[in-house]
């Protein structure tokens, strides 16, 4: 280091200047990052006013995490946490309604954590004993031998976390009146009665002139329209609605609508949500009045395709399902294929090998069912052994679990053609042994007569008597009065439908190859009975019904009914048709009950031949065909988005009032906002709304009077259960494990929709409400004045059934099951010897039979003993009122039609509108829980899905900004690309792009609830849904032969904004 | 079977914020020059001062910026009134001022050249090698993110640090006219280490399942990184500015690194596949980020500018500056 001397000149102007320098570099920099850090400093200045954590620590080393519910201790001894209890009771997430356990904080009263009741099988594979003690349950689900883990019991993430529902500012806990426009969302409070008097006694309400009350409505003289009086009386024209059954519907509709009001008209929201799929259901399990519905045996099936379904994504039942799968593929045998449009969570990596998914385009489900079939019968891969059995007895004595219609005959010609060619028709008795055996159950001439078959020497012959008959033959047969007839077996007439095309045909129509085609026919057809095709809500095309009824009769060729590993019905409740009516008391009826007159307003289950404008067209030589508007032989009278579309065409007529409770079918119904809006806006067209519900939406939206409903676990109810997938009987109990918090009548009694129609019926002085309302066991008339009178006799009803009385509860069970809070009504409502069984069925949050009930040997125990049909003849008699066609009994490939039997490409062109549009459910955000904004803060805004080509095509990337075009309207998204969608197809994830239910503002006696932006967030494709061009009036796109909403393969085109 | 499954959606970009890169890639360097210091001090050689000043101002400064990153900065304290070492995180409230405090003792005793001693040398090495072993733990426990939890991740952490430590004290060594040769020398190895930023963040894979998804955005923070060391390798041998620019890249490697592991590593969410690459990239100039990162550059610049005036350097003895010559690297 050699450095030449400096001389202090040199130096000092030097060094002052580097001084200055790094003076100025250091006050600089510090205040630059003063200026970055300055939001710490107000964070720190929050902590240092409000507490570090804004709020004081209740324990420093588990901050304010939640006080456990309960302990357990070296000895296995169960305690419960301080102020806290546990209570096992109904999931309100979706329409599963699992069973969950909660965590109640005493102090507050709040529920503050949801998890499984693991006595409930939705909520547990294996579930616990009813003779498990509660002490017990509590302490195998806890860490205590490290039984926690494989014993857990779980609800799913949406149950979880709707329990900060409760506290939605958009809650109704008050009774309201409109205070504006319908529809502007401006309310006034008024008292529980005022509301009752006004809703029964009419008057002038609004200033807007004379309004009838539910008393004028009832009582006013004549049919409801004297030009079509089949459509019964005046009282039809109280239209009510409902969401699910949950347990409450039954006093809703059935007690105080029909038994008690009169009226003939209700809907529930399956028709907006899987009424295609149940219909084709019925058609296949020959069960058209339940629609009844099978589920694949997870825990030993080998092979399950689950098609338009997504068990662990959606579906029903979905916590139970979901765990099912995963334990299937991971400790069991189970490999499966998704039939869907969209990839979803059971394709998950998770999966690995054991799963692989089928894209096919939307509506074309019956095209690859067919296709199926075809390979099915050129390899003769179909089980013979199962489809030859002509009857129940045969199919036992042969060791099968089931039976179907396959060998039956069916008439091709002379005036019984569409008909089971039966004995009678032969001439022949059939042998008594057949009777009941091969027959329908409820259905009258078909009891008496047996079906024909071919038997192995080809002789015709009476089912009953024949053990084995012939899979195949057409040809003809001589009547008794010398005509000839031709005949076919069923499989006959599937085989020839399945060959009318090439097995590349059905490939290219529904766009999966050939070879997949024939691959997943292979698979499918290679585990004998241990194989299972799952369908649900996915079928809701134009053509849904059919395509559910195809498709699920790729189950009738591997004979897996009954089956284990194969597919089952649900095994029934303790609630159900038996407990309605004993044995302690009968809520079925009661004295003065009346009968619903009429045909349905929406011409479901009526003969549109006996109708007025049938008989008028008919006597002036008009052909009858088409019907002004549609009517549904085969459908449920319960779609309200028909009734709304009947009322805007005023045909029949118009209602006078509706009462809406919890149901949105203005948000959930594709379409039907459009086409009803202006109608309900106009209090002179539809001139009283009531709406009962616990949340704003956008159905209520429109009313005049909204009634407060208890949320989620506040509630007295009666009982769920499984609605198929669970093998054993099953009720899961509603009852308020914490106070409601809505207002009280002038009773003290909370409001809730019960109690308004208690009031409301003894204020018409209706019968069955009341203080002689209830018959008993012992003769006596009960009263009716509050929910717990009816739903606690329900219960007593459960703990009664078929004389197996459940033992009353210990002190330690009561304890610590939370029923505490219900005893005082128990007391009031029930005589001593109730008590304690009733107490037990809360105790344990409903009745379960033993999970050890549910197979027997090879089968399982709850069978369905109804044939199997190849050929339904009941669809098959129905007249298609707008084709005058008959719908037809073999399932058949049937692209999406429109109302009139044209197809959607005919009308709206591949040209204009390339693509198809489908929708998918969230796993988490249902039609209704963007309430809550937990959930919202995981899923904020719904997906929409578009294939790599087409976005490539259409110059979009992920994450772009795009619009949907719908021939209806447009909406904008930002979309998801990649290959996880069939190409051609957007998808939609539903639940989302909602104008309530916290989307809207609201105000109450001059106060604003502001809307929150996030309940808003994304599109609704019910909004893009156009109306059916073929059909006259008012209309939205619908299942073309029964009526149910219509959301997948929807045209569309994707345009880069 | 499609790799990506798509869970939640197109959502609306990302906010991240820079502050925790720059806490994890100014602790990494402050420890890295701990280390280096502690080296130098044990074997009495020049290098000490300038790597102890480096890890006392990059060390308050990675103090600095976690502390503004947390949501409740005065609940630190908590780990001192309730001592727990049942995590990383825990463990880090203890490190991080014992480290400290071993880069304050070091740049004390470095005052005068060769007098540092061996037992602070010992204890800032260990609490250099703690500040690594923690920061590179924290990250590593976060299972969920797929990218933090690869064989990748302590080489980044010690590449990074080596960077961002041989960088700082590249310019704290330029802004001393007493050591030109070694500042010199220390931009060299800056250059170097910037070097190794970029490989490391190029060889660094997406997570398993996204690497279809990754758009050219996930090689931004390497293109940058690349830059650095084309400034690093361009100024390493020129006086003066050459020097700052070197040591700057070194600095800047080290953040690059640190934003492609934290922000990219966070632009694969947990549930869903929505690969926001090119938003976590474009984060680093959002206002907030380009804010924190000259803020805790102005904390740098303070700290480098007043550091040497509160600890001055002693005048060297005879011996001590021949000793001194004799070793300085050339």
């Amino acid at each position: 280091m050699n450095q030449s001397p400096k001389t202090q000149n040199d130096v000092a102007p030097d060094q002052g200047k580097r001084s200055l320098l790094k003076k100025g570099a250091a006050v600089a920099g510090l205040g630059l990052f003063a200026a970055a850090s300055a939001g710490a400093v107000v964070k720190v200045a929050n902590g240092l006013l409000r507490g570090t954590a804004g709020q004081a620590l209740a324990d420093p080393i588990n901050k304010n995490s939640l006080e456990p519910e309960y302990r357990v201790d070296a000895s296995g001894a169960v305690a419960a946490g301080k102020g806290q209890r546990v209570a096992f009771n109904q999931c309100w997430g979706c329409t599963t309604f699992c069973g969950v356990r909660l965590h109640i904080d005493e102090a507050t009263d709040t529920v503050t954590r949801v998890a499984g009741n693991p006595y409930n099988p939705l909520a547990h594979e294996r579930h616990f004993s009813m003779d498990t003690p509660v002490e017990e349950a509590l302490r195998r689900l806890s860490a205590d031998k490290d039984e926690g883990q494989p014993k857990r019991s779980t609800t799913c993430g949406r149950g979880a976390a709707m329990v900060e529902a409760s506290d939605s500012p958009f809650r109704i806990t008050r009774c309201l009146k409109r205070a504006g426009k319908r529809g502007e969302g401006k309310w006034k409070t008024i008292s529980f009665e005022q509301l009752v008097a006004e809703v029964v006694d009419g008057g002038d309400l609004f200033g807007e002139g004379q309004v009838d009350g539910l008393r004028a409505i009832r009582e006013a003289k004549g049919p409801a329209n004297p030009a079509m009086p089949e459509f019964g009386p005046q009282a039809n024209r109280l239209l009510l609605t409902y969401a699910v059954d949950d347990g409450r519907e039954n006093f809703f509709f059935k007690r105080f609508g029909q038994q008690a009001f009169g009226t003939k008209n209700f809907g529930k929201h399956g028709s907006y949500c899987g009424l295609s799929f149940r219909i084709g259901s019925g058609l296949f399990i020959d069960d058209l009045k339940t629609n009844a519905h099978i589920k694949p045996d997870f825990e030993n099936c080998e092979f399950a395709i689950f098609w338009g379904t997504a068990p662990s994504q959606a579906g029903n039942p979905f916590n139970r399902s979901g765990r099912m799968l995963a334990a299937g593929r991971a400790d069991g045998k189970l490999r499966y294929a998704v039939v869907d449009p969209v990839l979803r969570l059971p394709a998950s990596s998770a999966a690995r090998d054991r799963c692989h998914w089928v894209p096919i385009l939307p509506g074309m489900d019956s095209a690859l069912a067919m296709g199926m079939m075809r390979w099915i019968f050129d390899n003769e891969r179909y089980d013979k052994g199962f489809l030859s059995r002509p009857t129940l007895a045969a199919a036992q004595a042969a060791g099968e679990a089931g039976f179907c219609n396959a060998t039956h005959l069916v008439q091709l010609s002379g005036p019984g053609a569409g008909k089971l060619l039966r004995a009678s028709d032969m001439g022949l008795a059939a042998p008594a042994a057949a009777k009941d055996a091969a027959a329908k159950p409820g259905n009258a001439p078909a009891a008496e007569d047996a079906p024909m078959v071919m038997n192995l020497a080809g002789e015709a012959v009476p089912a009953g008597g024949c053990p084995e008959a012939a899979l195949f033959y057409r040809g003809e047969l001589a009547l008794p009065d010398g005509r000839a007839v031709t005949v076919a077996t069923a499989l006959t007439l599937l085989r020839e439908e399945a060959q009318g095309r090439s097995l590349e045909e059905y490939a290219t129509l529904c766009g999966v190859p050939a070879a997949a085609v024939a691959d997943l026919a292979r698979e499918l057809t290679a585990h004998g009975k241990r194989a299972a095709v799952d369908v649900h809500g996915g079928m809701m095309s134009t053509s849904g019904g059919n395509a559910t009824f195809t498709v699920l009769t790729l189950n009738t060729l591997i004979g897996n009914i009954n089956a284990k590993g194969g597919i089952a019905t649900t095994a029934g409740s303790f609630h159900g048709a038996p407990a309605q009516k004993g044995p302690r008391y009968d809520l079925d009826s009661f004295p003065g009950m009346i009968e619903p007159k009429g045909f349905p307003a929406i011409r479901c289950r009526a003969p549109y031949q006996k109708s007025t404008e049938f008989k008028q067209k008919s006597a002036s030589g008009q052909n009858p065909y088409p019907s002004e508007l549609p009517w549904y032989p085969l459908t449920p009278p319960n779609m309200p988005g028909e009734h709304l579309l009947s009322h805007a065409n005023a045909s029949p007529f118009r209602y006078k009032c509706w009462i809406n409770w919890t149901g949105n079918v203005i948000y959930g119904h594709g379409g039907l906002k459009r086409a009803v809006d202006k109608h309900l806006r106009d209090p002179k067209d539809l001139p009283l709304i009531v709406g009962i519900d616990t949340f704003h939406n956008e159905t209520n939206a429109y009313a005049d009077y909204l009634v407060p409903d208890p949320c989620m676990y506040e509630v007295w109810g009666g009982f769920s259960s499984a609605w198929a997938g669970v093998l054993t009987k099953m009720s899961t109990a509603r009852w308020p494990a914490v106070a409601p918090r809505q207002e009280k009548s002038a009773a003290g009694e909370p409001v809730c929709m019960e109690l308004f129609c208690i009031e409301t019926a003894k204020r018409l002085g209706l019968p069955g409400f009341g203080d002689q309302a209830i018959p008993g066991a012992d003769g006596t008339l009960y009263p009716l004045h509050t929910p717990q009178d009816y739903y606690l006799r329900l219960a007593a009803n459960v703990a009664w059934f078929k004389g197996q009385v459940l033992p009353a509860p210990s002190e330690r069970d009561v304890a610590l099951s939370g029923i505490g809070r219900i005893l005082p009504d128990i007391e009031r409502v029930l005589p001593p010897q109730e008590r304690g069984p009733v107490a037990a069925v809360y105790s344990r949050g409903g009745r379960f039979a033993p999970y050890g009930a549910s197979y027997e040997g090879e089968a399982v125990k709850a069978r369905w003993e109804r044939p199997l049909q190849v050929y339904n003849e009941e669809a098959a008699q129905a007249i298609n009122s707008q084709t005058g066609r008959r719908y037809g009994g073999t399932p058949c490939f049937k692209p999406p039609l429109l109302t009139d039997g044209r197809g959607l490409r005919e009308v709206w062109s591949e040209g204009e509108y390339p693509l198809l549009m489908t929708s998918f459910k969230s796993s988490l955000i249902n039609s209704y829980s963007v309430v809550s904004e937990r959930l919202l803060a995981i899923k904020p805004v719904n997906m929409v899905m578009l294939h790599r080509d087409d976005a490539a095509r259409l110059g979009l990337a992920h994450g772009d900004l795009a619009r949907v075009v719908s021939p209806a309207g447009s909406a904008q998204a930002r979309v998801v690309v990649g290959d996880v969608i069939m190409p051609g197809v957007v998808a939609v994830e539903h639940g989302f792009g909602h104008t309530a239910l916290g989307a809207a503002d609201v105000e109450i006696d001059g106060r604003l609830i502001r809307a929150r932006r996030q309940a808003a967030a994304g599109f609704c494709l019910n909004d893009l849904t156009p109306p059916d061009p073929t059909r006259k009036g008012a209309s939205t796109l619908l299942e073309h032969e029964y009526g149910s909403a219509a959301r997948q393969g929807i045209p569309v085109r994707v345009e880069k904004v | 079977m499609p790799d990506v499954l798509e869970l939640v959606g197109a959502l609306p970009t990302p906010q991240w914020g820079a502050w925790e890169p720059l806490a994890l890639s100014l602790l990494t360097a402050g420890a890295a020059a701990l280390i280096l210091a502690a080296v130098a001090a044990w074997q009495g050689r020049a290098p000490a001062r300038p790597f102890a000043l480096a890890a006392l101002a990059a060390g308050v400064s990675g103090q600095a910026a976690l502390f503004v990153s947390l949501e409740q900065p005065l609940r630190a304290y908590e780990f001192f009134l309730h001592p727990s070492f049942t995590s990383w995180t825990a463990a880090g409230a203890y490190i991080v001022p014992a480290f400290l405090a071993c880069a304050l003792l070091l740049a004390w005793r470095t005052r005068a050249p060769g007098s540092a001693g061996r037992l602070p040398a010992v204890a800032a090495l260990a609490a250099g090698i703690a500040v690594f072993v923690y920061a590179a733990n924290e990250i590593m426990a976060c299972l969920g993110r797929a990218l933090w939890t690869g064989p990748l991740v302590p080489p980044i952490f010690l590449v990074a640090g080596l960077s961002g430590a041989v960088g700082l004290a590249a310019c704290l060594a330029g802004s001393s006219r007493l050591t030109g040769a070694l500042a010199r020398t220390l931009a060299g190895y800056a250059a170097l280490a910037v070097a190794g930023c970029t490989v490391l963040a190029a060889i660094l894979p997406p997570p398993p399942g996204f690497a279809g998804a990754v758009s050219l955005w996930w090689r931004a923070p390497e293109a940058l990184c690349l830059l650095a060391a084309v400034v690093a390798l361009a100024g390493w041998r020129r006086p003066g500015l050459g020097i700052f620019a070197a040591g700057l890249a070194g600095l800047a490697g080290d953040f690059l690194l640190f934003w492609k592991l934290i922000q990219l590593g966070q632009a694969f969410p947990r549930a869903a596949a929505t690969v926001a690459d090119k938003a976590a990239f474009l984060d680093l100039f959002t206002f907030p980020s380009l804010l924190a990162v000259a803020g805790i550059g102005g904390l740098l610049l303070a700290l480098a500018a007043l550091l040497p005036r509160v600890l001055p350097q002693k005048p060297l003895s005879a011996s001590q500056g021949l000793r001194y010559a004799a070793k300085e690297p050339s």
